[in-house]
Formats: structure tokens, C-alpha cells, sequence
């Protein structure tokens, strides 16, 4: 918000405003998604992503091109659920209770099978380095391809494909 | 190789399954709600911030402007020459209780020079210094200054010695003989 602090004319702010829910509609539900592949919990991962919308709203300014955006919020959301699983040890209990809760029509051995293979994927993507985790996470997210990904991290797509390649061989050895 | 493709296959579905849950309708409502009741807008901060940092660094440059400079140290101060109210001496100790040492009293924190006073001569003496204090008479002339400091000096009176006498240590009479040996 340093940059709206200077006075402006008002409907100039109005303007800012009503740009940026229209940013915020367009990505807030990817920040959800990045949040919740470290959290694992919708709670956490909705008060997480607001928390970097909130940021976000603040630094508009420099951030009205869509695809800067985008990647800025992504990029926060990844940052605050890191710091806040680092900080946050009750959070497994609090997701498996609330799973429970969701999935009252299966049957128990349907409900332990598939817990099983839940927590095979998230061990297994817990495992890899944490860059390769997020372009793992955002490759899996609304079916982005390579060029998306790179853009949404700022990197190369050379970088980005290098760092699948590596993420699946990790994956390779930590499923068999 | 097919069995190893297989598990990344099922890695991916199961991901992508695990990674497409919806955030809540109120997801954007809340960021409203939290951009409504933050704190007060930067903008007062971007102005209080530097005006309070200004008006402290003028404080301490106006306290270390007027900061007196360290005084030398000062000269000793002449005693004053004026005569002291003559204080009695105080009275004598009580006699303690038989058994126990007398209890000295307090003593006073500055207490006069005693002065010693022929007898029969203290009345007069304060009378003395009383009509002094109150300037009703003047100083006597040996107290007072008799000369203008300005005025030459008068040659110092001759000092009259007697001359001594010595007598002669050889005078023959009634000294012993000297022997020559």
C-alpha cells in the first residue's frame, strides 16, 4: 500500500480497487491450491492465502500486470504455508479429523484405503527438495504446463523442465 | 519401466485429485474484511515516522548545544575575617548512672573555635562584639587600615641594638696559666 499512500484522486483508488478483486478472483484460488499442498488443511490454507492477498493488495501498484500478479501471489502463498507448517505441529490432527468429517457416506475400509494412498502421495512429495516440490505442486494444479509454470516462478523453462526431470526421478525411488 | 511409469501415472492423478479442492465462497470476502479493519492507512505512519525521527534528533542536538561547558575547578574561598558570635561553651556532661559510662551527647556537625575569655571579662566582650556586628563602633585603629595603600612607604624605624660585650679570654686575672708545654 506504499505506493497508494500518496494522496490520489479518488476514483483513481476506485479504479486500483476494482482491479485488483479482478486480479484476485483470477488467482486467489491458485493461491489456495499452492497453500494447501503444504498445509493440507483448508483452514490454514484459505487464511494463508488471504494473508498473501492482503500483502499483495499492498504492493498493487507494481503489480497490475495479470501475469506479475499471479506470480507474486503464487510465490507468497508458498512462502507463508512453509513458514506457517514450520510453526504449526498440530495441524495433521486437525486436517485427519476434519477428512473424517467430509466423507460420511464411505465405508471404513474405503475411508482407510484411501487415507493409505493420500499419505503415500504427500510423503512422497514431502520427500523432494523444495523446488522441486513447487514445480511438482504447480505442474499437478489446473493442468499447467511447463511455459505456465515458468512463468509463474520466473524462471527459464529450460530451468523448470530440468527440475521435473529430477522431481520424477526423486518421486521414482521414493514410490518403488 | 512400465510398472515405474505406472506409479508416476498414479502419482499424477492422485496429486492433481488431491490439489483441486475448491477454496471457500468466502475466500475473497475475507480479504475485504482484513483490508477494511487494518490498522490505520500507511499514509499517516510515512508522515508520523520521519517527523517524530526529526523532532528527536533536534531534541538531542538542542540538548547537546546547550550542554555547559565543564567549569574549571574553583579557587579556594577566603575564610571570612569577620568576628564569630561567641557561642558558650557547652554544658558540662551529666554525670552518668553509676555503672554505666556517661552517654556523650550529640555532637554538632561544625562547631566554633573556642575562645578563651580572661573571667570577669565575658560581658564586656560581648557587649563588644554585639555593638561590632551592628556597626555602632568603628574598628579600632590597629584593626583598620591606617595608610592609603598608595601612599609611600615610611623609611622602617632604626632598630637600636646595644652593643655586645665581649669579654677578653685572655685577662690574666683570675684566669689559669696557660703552660707552654
Amino acid at each position: 500500500m506504499n505506493e497508494l499512500a500518496a494522496p490520489v484522486p479518488r476514483p483513481f483508488v476506485r479504479d486500483l480497487d476494482r482491479e485488483f478483486e479482478q486480479r484476485l478472483a483470477e488467482a486467489s484460488t491458485l493461491a489456495f491450491r499452492v497453500a494447501y499442498s503444504v498445509l493440507r488443511s483448508r483452514e490454514d490454507a484459505e487464511d494463508v492465502a488471504q494473508d498473501a492477498a492482503v500483502r499483495a493488495y499492498r504492493s498493487f501498484a507494481s503489480l497490475r500486470d495479470p501475469g506479475r500478479f499471479r506470480a507474486w501471489l503464487v510465490r507468497t502463498a508458498w512462502r507463508l504455508a512453509i513458514d506457517r507448517r514450520r510453526g504449526d505441529r498440530r495441524r495433521g490432527a486437525r486436517e485427519q479429523a476434519v477428512a473424517a468429517l467430509d466423507a460420511p457416506s464411505r465405508t471404513v475400509e474405503e475411508i482407510a484405503a484411501s487415507r493409505q494412498v493420500e499419505e503415500r502421495v504427500w510423503r512422497a512429495l514431502d520427500a523432494l527438495p523444495e523446488t522441486l516440490r513447487l514445480v511438482t505442486v504447480l505442474g499437478a494444479i489446473e493442468g499447467h504446463g511447463m511455459r505456465e509454470v515458468a512463468a509463474l516462478l520466473g524462471l527459464p523453462e529450460g530451468t523448470v523442465k530440468s527440475r521435473l526431470h529430477r522431481a520424477r526421478q526423486q518421486l521414482l525411488e521414493t514410490l518403488g | 519401466m512400465k510398472t515405474e511409469h505406472q506409479d508416476l501415472d498414479a502419482f499424477d492423478r492422485e496429486l492433481r485429485a488431491l490439489l483441486s479442492v475448491e477454496p471457500s465462497v468466502d475466500l475473497v470476502a475475507g480479504v475485504r474484511a482484513r483490508l477494511a479493519e487494518a490498522a490505520p492507512p500507511p499514509v499517516r505512519w510515512r508522515v508520523l515516522v520521519p517527523a517524530l525521527a526529526a523532532g528527536l534528533a533536534a531534541v538531542l542536538v538542542a540538548r547537546v548545544l546547550t550542554r555547559p561547558a565543564p567549569r574549571p575547578p574553583a579557587p579556594p574561598r577566603a575564610v571570612a575575617a569577620a568576628p564569630r558570635p561567641i557561642v558558650p561553651s557547652p554544658a558540662p556532661l551529666p554525670a552518668g548512672e553509676p555503672g554505666r559510662p556517661p552517654v556523650p551527647p550529640a555532637r554538632p556537625a561544625v562547631r566554633p573555635p573556642d575562645v578563651i575569655v580572661e573571667p570577669g571579662q565575658e560581658a564586656a566582650l560581648l557587649r563588644f562584639v554585639a555593638a561590632r556586628n551592628a556597626r555602632a563602633v568603628s574598628s579600632p585603629s590597629g584593626m583598620a587600615a591606617s595608610t592609603a595603600l598608595d601612599a609611600p612607604l615610611a623609611p622602617p624605624p632604626p632598630i637600636e641594638i646595644a652593643p655586645l660585650e665581649v669579654p677578653s679570654l685572655f685577662d690574666t686575672a683570675g684566669s689559669p696559666a696557660r703552660s707552654d708545654s
